[in-house]
């Protein structure tokens, strides 16, 4: 059971930037810290998207307002990552099906490595688009559908994705 | 378990995969510090704000030596503000006709009251060494990432009721003008006419929106001490 829990489902209306602020901002926080790996990075991070939140509720329509939330989150993420290129993205593998040989044990392998400081160093390490599908599965609890939509890449792609952050992980964590 | 997705594209779901989805679903929620929610929704500063504070703390650092050199008693004066944005577009192309770039290096001789101009504000605003010095007219280009800025100063006090329509603000004590559309924006400091010029509209909106309106009860070098603080430079007392 996850402990980042998605916010309840929005109001009817459409709140204030400031109700947005105190309502969802630890989420928007945790979310921000587990794609940044960091409170500096995590708190610009959060910023930024409170700007671009309050930039965005006057064309707001009321809906799936945390899916809302996240995609802002997770894009603002990525834009900041390409345009400020902090971190060097890593290509995609040629091998996109490749299947990462199981073995067991994984929960005890972390459990040895003192979570959840080295599952976060772990996750800083993948890719930004990676770590953007992991994290909205994982660790959100979204469907692939909702981050195919989230994120703009097919279906498929959010899968692969998914499936090779997934497998660096149980990789490094079986080494 | 192989888990089958009925897209002949997905991946199908292994069964290790299973365990790393539950440790990543096992992070705990990570606590913003204590206040920074609060100081985001208390008006705060974000970025385009600090970035405005930062020009201003620039522009005050700046022409304020030019003001303690005696610039007093200057007349009033209203910025010509398409004069001044083409001269910001011919700077950031390189130069043009009537413009007179000096290097760094030489802007000392040009203009030895502006030598503090510092070359990086912590907003990461670089000075791109690009100058212009004609009559009373000084301009300072700096450049955060792509965007370049532009920072006028002309000795004399602004007639703000002569500007063309815009939203007056206090920034940090110091009046000033703001036209959104046109990505200027107007201060006073002291006895001189400081106009900045680059910033996107989106930015200046969300300036005038995020900067704390506040009394100018400080003297010029207190406010400049209060500005430039946050910038890390010295203190002028």
């Amino acid at each position: 059971m996850t402990h980042v829990q998605r916010p309840p489902a929005g109001p009817a209306s459409v709140p204030t930037w400031e109700e947005v602020a105190h309502t969802h901002g630890r989420f928007l926080y945790s979310l921000a810290y587990r794609l940044c790996g960091n409170h500096q990075d995590s708190q610009d991070l959060v910023q930024e998207v409170l700007l671009r939140v309050r930039r965005g509720l006057a064309n707001y329509q009321p809906g799936n307002f945390e899916g809302w939330l996240s995609r802002i989150t997770t894009n603002t993420f990525l834009d900041r990552v390409r345009k400020q290129k902090r971190r060097p993205t890593q290509p995609l593998p040629d091998d996109p099906d490749r299947v990462i040989e199981g073995s067991p044990g994984v929960d005890a392998e972390l459990a040895q490595r003192g979570l959840p400081d080295d599952l976060q160093q772990l996750l800083d390490d993948l890719p930004p688009e990676f770590r953007v599908a992991v994290v909205l599965k994982d660790v959100l609890g979204y469907s692939y559908e909702e981050i195919a939509e989230h994120t703009g890449a097919p279906i498929g792609t959010v899968r692969s994705r998914i499936h090779r952050g997934r497998g660096r992980l149980k990789e490094a964590l079986s080494v | 378990m192989t888990r089958e997705f009925s897209d002949p594209a997905m991946v199908p779901e292994e069964s290790w995969e299973d365990e790393v989805a539950a440790a990543l679903a096992g992070l705990p929620l990570v606590e913003p510090p204590a206040g920074f929610i609060a100081e985001a929704v208390d008006h705060r500063p974000l970025f385009a704000g600090r970035l405005l504070v930062g020009l201003t703390g620039v522009a005050m650092l700046t022409f304020g030596l030019w003001y303690v050199t005696g610039a007093f008693g200057r007349p009033g004066i209203v910025p010509e503000l398409r004069t001044l944005t083409a001269r910001h577009a011919a700077a950031q192309a390189g130069g043009s006709e009537g413009v007179n770039p000096v290097s760094s290096s030489g802007f000392e001789e040009v203009a030895p009251e502006f030598s503090e101009t510092p070359l990086r504000t912590t907003d990461d605003m670089d000075l791109r060494a690009t100058f212009i010095a004609e009559s009373d007219l000084v301009q300072v280009l700096y450049a955060h990432e792509r965007q370049p800025v532009s920072i006028f100063s002309q000795p004399g006090r602004v007639k703000f009721d002569e500007l063309p329509e815009g939203e007056r603000v206090m920034i940090d004590g110091v009046l000033a003008w703001v036209d959104p559309d046109a990505s200027v924006v107007v201060l006073e400091t002291a006895d001189s006419a400081v106009t900045i010029v680059g910033l996107s509209a989106a930015e200046v909106a969300d300036a005038v929106q995020e900067i704390p309106h506040r009394s100018k009860t400080a003297g010029f070098t207190d406010l400049v001490n209060s500005i430039t603080r946050e910038l890390g430079f010295p203190d002028l007392s």
